[in-house]
């Protein structure tokens, strides 16, 4: 479904993902919503990213970050930058996941 | 959950739920950085492309790696997009990929799980051959060392289904509600607890002895038939000790998921045609948490005297493409 990313290793999507495997028991929905939300915390992390990132570096970011997005060097280079890129990416991921979370919860709460 | 069209009700609530943070999201990145997105249309890929999959084939780490030692030299010097008049520093990049090979993408879960598949084809017992590939197959996508037999000992079979367990008491007095930790899913709590202790007894003396590393292994231990594995008869004492909160590795053949466990029980009961089990946390992981809760896996010993590999869900593993000294 996904491909590994240079911050792959810092969301940890597991809570996200059991919810789901507990609201769902078909395999290819499983995977459906899994895949809009992994691409739900890509667009907001890099979103993130490059709002921290100063504009003049954005296009060779970018450049490199499409032609292989699982290079560790981009991490290194941005915590040249940005040497608190990492917390600063978690963050995001967990608002972004709480978020998610609340309004699932909201769901079954409905239900 | 009842079945609308093809897809079921819940389905399409969480749909919309997720599909409007989905949108949300990808309307404030193209919104927000306009720049960045003509940059990704520029090579013909978006944020989703990328996602799913991963590096170009002629990839190389190069220009990261002159991004991150000389940032500021390479900002001032932006790579020019002309072929016929290339700058300095796009040259230097071509005479690296020159000596580089194409980076390497670790197998999606499903291509992973089809490449078991089609070792094991439609056998029901692997033989030595089949293990030896299965083992290099799933040491080298998750950087482990995996066997079917480790120091001589392995189990009856390292290829069966697995059935979801419950919890195990870890102490004397221990409940299914106490597995529970605010903030974490209640699925695996709502499990339950076995009556009765596993095969080496409590994890611990009492609730206060009970460390972090034992509660994380009775959160993910494994199951596998310990009294049918070969010299149990004649080194039973032996045996017992070594097959002990042995750590092994069980994959999903269906979809590649894969957890990291340790062995916590003895089982299960020949009758049930399971050669596995998992608890409710394994099970989670390798996605047999719903339905039957059970499914074909294989299951392999994990070569780890150094403890690096850790309990729980795992994943491919990424080639270090690192080409400068950190």
């Amino acid at each position: 479904m996904r491909r590994k990313t240079f911050f792959s290793h810092l969301l940890d999507t597991d809570q996200l993902i059991m919810m789901v495997e507990r609201l769902l028991e078909i395999e290819e929905e499983k995977l459906e919503i899994l895949d809009m939300i992994d691409s739900t915390l890509h667009h907001r992390v890099i979103d993130k990213v490059l709002d921290e990132l100063d504009d003049r570096h954005h296009e060779l970011f970018m450049t490199e970050y499409s032609r292989d997005p699982g290079n560790e060097e981009l991490l290194y280079f941005l915590k040249k930058h940005i040497p608190d890129i990492e917390d600063k990416i978690q963050l995001e991921s967990k608002a972004t996941q709480s978020s998610l979370f609340e309004d699932i919860k909201k769901l079954e709460a409905n239900n | 959950m009842k079945q609308v069209n093809n897809k079921t009700s819940a389905f399409y609530k969480l749909q919309q739920v997720v599909g409007d943070h989905h949108i949300k999201a990808k309307t404030k990145f193209t919104g927000s950085h306009q720049k960045a997105h003509k940059t990704l249309k520029k090579h013909s890929r978006t944020l989703d492309e990328i996602r799913t999959k991963g590096a170009l084939a002629a990839s190389t780490a190069a220009i990261a790696s002159i991004l991150a030692t000389s940032p500021v030299a390479i900002a001032e010097n932006p790579p020019v997009d002309n072929p016929e008049n290339p700058n300095k520093n796009q040259i230097k990049i071509e005479e690296q990929k020159k000596d580089l090979p194409p980076a390497e993408v670790p197998d999606k879960p499903e291509v992973f799980a089809q490449k078991i598949r089609s070792i094991i084809g439609n056998k029901s017992r692997l033989s030595p051959e089949d293990e030896k590939a299965l083992g290099q197959l799933i040491s080298e996508h998750f950087g482990v060392k995996a066997s079917a037999e480790l120091d001589g000992n392995r189990l009856n079979v390292s290829y069966g289904m697995i059935g979801g367990e419950q919890h195990l008491p870890r102490y004397p007095g221990d409940t299914a509600a106490a597995h529970y930790t605010e903030g974490e899913d209640i699925y695996p709590t709502l499990s339950g607890i076995t009556p009765g202790r596993g095969a080496w007894g409590y994890f611990a003396p009492s609730k206060g002895a009970l460390t972090e590393d034992l509660k994380t292994t009775e959160q993910y231990y494994l199951v596998g038939q310990t009294f049918l594995a070969p010299g149990w008869g004649s080194r039973t004492k032996e045996l017992y000790d070594w097959f002990k909160y042995r750590k092994m590795i069980v994959i999903n053949t269906n979809t590649g998921k894969a957890c990291v466990g340790e062995l916590g029980d003895s089982g299960p009961a020949t009758w049930t045609g399971k050669s596995f089990g998992g608890s409710p946390e394994v099970m989670i992981h390798v996605g047999y948490s719903t339905g039957s809760r059970k499914g074909p896996v294989v299951m392999f010993f994990l070569d780890d005297a150094e403890n690096q590999v850790s309990l729980g869900k795992i994943e491919a593993q990424v080639p270090n493409t690192n080409l400068f000294n950190k």
